[in-house]
């Protein structure tokens, strides 16, 4: 655990700085009904990352490069008062955990599932419709990156 | 080469950290003004403030809302 701190102990600070920058999410996902199943969405969309981070071993390089844009992000976010670029901040310093460029990529694209902004996006289709596809998004990046095949080069 | 780089991501981490924490705890009228400061009148729409109605009062309470009616054009249109 000690460890596992000392590497990725800057990681976790820049996901805990988002997460608190992003914190109006909780208020979004309670009470807009276009954000419906926003929550359960982001807890599936969760998954890949707690199943890395379970096995700290297999954590061998985290993205410096995700690590950097999320703090650009949170940072300018907050100077233009845009909530996006602080989900987007979020997602990116989580992504950092994924041990390929391509599930990070994969990853990314999928957090629109959780994020208020997939609502404004599909604000025409029927409220079910837009949960449901929240849902799948979420259910679809989840299978497809805890069941990739993990490069060799990662586990050793 | 590494270690200059993640050294310098957590004096990037301090200064969001502080940066973020200053914005907050500053006092700050902002959310406030950006109501006032929606246009009543531009180029092809005018707009006239509405008072609000008893539900209205009951409902936003002690909450900041601007009721307007604005015309473009010839449509109406109320926010």
């Amino acid at each position: 655990m000690k460890l596992m701190l000392k590497s990725v102990g800057l990681e976790l600070g820049v996901v805990a700085l988002c997460a608190w920058q992003s914190a109006s999410l909780l208020t979004a996902w309670r009470h807009s009904p276009f954000d419906r199943m926003c929550w359960l969405s982001f807890l599936i969309w969760l998954l890949p990352v707690a199943v890395y981070l379970a096995s700290p071993s297999r954590i061998k390089n985290t993205s410096m490069a995700n690590t950097v844009l999320a703090l650009s992000f949170v940072i300018s976010g907050k100077i233009f008062d845009f909530n996006i670029l602080m989900h987007i901040a979020m997602a990116l310093s989580l992504s950092t955990f994924l041990p390929t460029k391509k599930c990070r990529v994969i990853w990314l694209v999928a957090a629109l599932a959780w994020m208020p902004l997939l609502g404004w996006l599909a604000r025409d289709l029927p409220m079910n419709a837009v949960a449901g596809l929240r849902l799948f998004i979420a259910s679809a990046a989840a299978v497809l990156l805890i069941y990739q095949p993990i490069p060799k080069a990662q586990l050793e | 080469m590494k270690k200059l780089v993640r050294r310098s991501l957590w004096c990037g981490l301090g200064i969001a950290l502080i940066y973020c924490l200053a914005l907050d705890l500053m006092p700050s009228s902002k959310k406030e003004t950006r109501l006032t400061k929606l246009p009543l009148q531009g180029i092809g729409f005018t707009g006239q403030d509405l008072p609000l109605n008893a539900a209205e009062q009951n409902v936003f309470q002690r909450a900041t809302v601007v009721k307007r009616i604005y015309l473009c054009g010839k449509i109406v249109s109320y926010c």
